[in-house]
């Protein structure tokens, strides 16, 4: 019976002791558990950045080639064409939560609209630019390129209206030029707003 | 004249034996006592011999009584509990001479006993054993170092912000009036970008 007993004591002290050194084996395991903080990564308008994937590659590489091919078109004056390439840019698939979706589709509709405009359909690029500036979900260099060139578009509207020597013309025009001066400013104040951030981000 | 001849009544009884009669006699007497000391008896024998101690070994069965008195019994057990109590000298015997013969006479009823002693003596051993065991398992544990943290994979556990899909802002900072319309050069520009990040994350194995 004693010798039952001991058993049972030594037993009891040996798990004892043997889940004590687990315990310490796992805090110490945990040490760099803690430190994760320091390596999380940042997250951009609350979500964490997907890693680069190859649906993103290709759909970049999609855009790359439309790009080229309007390049191409219009050297060869066919600016019809050109503008049928870029529009299927904005059809792109690209996945989801990719922040380079946008920034590429924004800068194609800004070379849409300024195309557009430069044939003076004014009405049509003002629509392309108006509609991706709606679609935008976070304020970009890209964005502030777009408006510029709702800027530009407003500006050559004024340059239109003054051909016309009407009062009615003239007053279109100056309202065209003061929408053309709110878009100026927007884009210096997205792009200053972007070149601080960036600033900070850099000096910590 | 053999002895198991069937007119072995015809001989006359008060006829002294002849001198070859009685080393026969003898000769068989001394094959009769080493029967009855249990003394080894020799290879070669007659086959007259050979049967008559077959005999004689066969009576002897038949005449003796098998069982143990009671006393020798008794100083068997104790002998046996005896050196099952006595650890320090367990490889001792400690068999009385008186013992010791019957007990060499009964090497079966001997290898018993040992085999229940030596057996209480294991059980005795076990839980000795398993507490020695469980010590030296817990001292294991507690002393052990923790393995080092194996170092974490670089990928993709801790991807860098090139192995990321990202806006492209950094990368292209503020577009001048002039070249507001040039997306191709900058989606070039982008496109190189993610390309060397998504190849160094390849090169790194990242699956994801």
């Amino acid at each position: 019976m004693t010798l039952f007993r001991i058993t049972i004591v030594t037993c009891v002290l040996a798990t004892s002791i043997a889940v004590l050194g687990g315990c310490n084996g796992e805090s110490s395991s945990n040490q760099p558990d803690d430190d994760r903080s320091t390596t999380t990564l940042p997250e951009a308008n609350g979500r964490n950045l997907p890693a680069l994937g190859e649906e993103l590659l290709l759909a970049l590489a999609q855009a790359k080639n439309f790009h080229h091919k309007a390049d191409v078109q219009l050297k060869q004056a066919n600016i019809g064409e050109a503008l049928a390439s870029i529009r299927e840019i904005l059809t792109i698939a690209f996945p989801e939560d990719a922040p380079e979706a946008e920034d590429v589709k924004l800068d194609a509709r800004a070379r849409l609209a300024k195309l557009l405009n430069v044939q003076g359909n004014t009405t049509e690029a003002m629509s392309v630019v108006d509609t991706g500036i709606a679609s935008a979900t976070r304020r970009s260099f890209f964005l502030a390129n777009l408006h510029t060139v709702r800027g530009e578009i407003y500006e050559a509207m004024a340059n239109m209206l003054d051909d016309d020597e009407s009062d009615e013309a003239r007053d279109k025009a100056r309202a065209a030029r003061r929408s053309a001066i709110e878009a100026f400013d927007k884009s210096i104040e997205i792009n200053a707003e972007l070149q601080k951030a960036l600033m900070n981000e850099r000096t910590p | 004249m053999t002895i198991h001849d069937d007119n072995i009544d015809d001989l006359a009884p008060e006829q002294p034996a002849s001198d070859e009669e009685q080393a026969t006699a003898e000769s068989f007497a001394d094959l009769v006592d080493s029967l009855l000391m249990d003394d080894r008896l020799p290879d070669i024998m007659g086959a007259e011999q050979r049967e008559l101690i077959d005999t004689a070994a066969i009576m002897r069965a038949n005449l003796r009584d098998h069982a143990l008195p009671p006393v020798r019994v008794n100083a068997l057990i104790d002998d046996a509990l005896a050196r099952a109590a006595d650890d320090a000298n367990a490889g001792v015997s400690r068999r009385s001479p008186e013992v010791a013969n019957d007990v060499g006479r009964r090497a079966d009823v001997a290898d018993v006993i040992d085999l229940s002693a030596r057996r209480r003596r294991l059980q005795r051993l076990i839980p000795w054993g398993v507490a020695t065991f469980a010590a030296a398992a817990a001292l294991i544990f507690a002393l052990r170092t923790s393995p080092p943290a194996e170092s974490p994979p670089t990928v993709p556990d801790q991807l860098s912000m090139m192995h990321r899909s990202r806006p492209a802002d950094p990368l292209i900072g503020q577009i001048p009036r002039a070249e507001a319309g040039r997306a191709s050069t900058r989606l070039d520009t982008i496109y190189s970008d993610r390309m060397a990040g998504y190849r160094d994350l390849r090169l790194r194995g990242a699956t994801r």
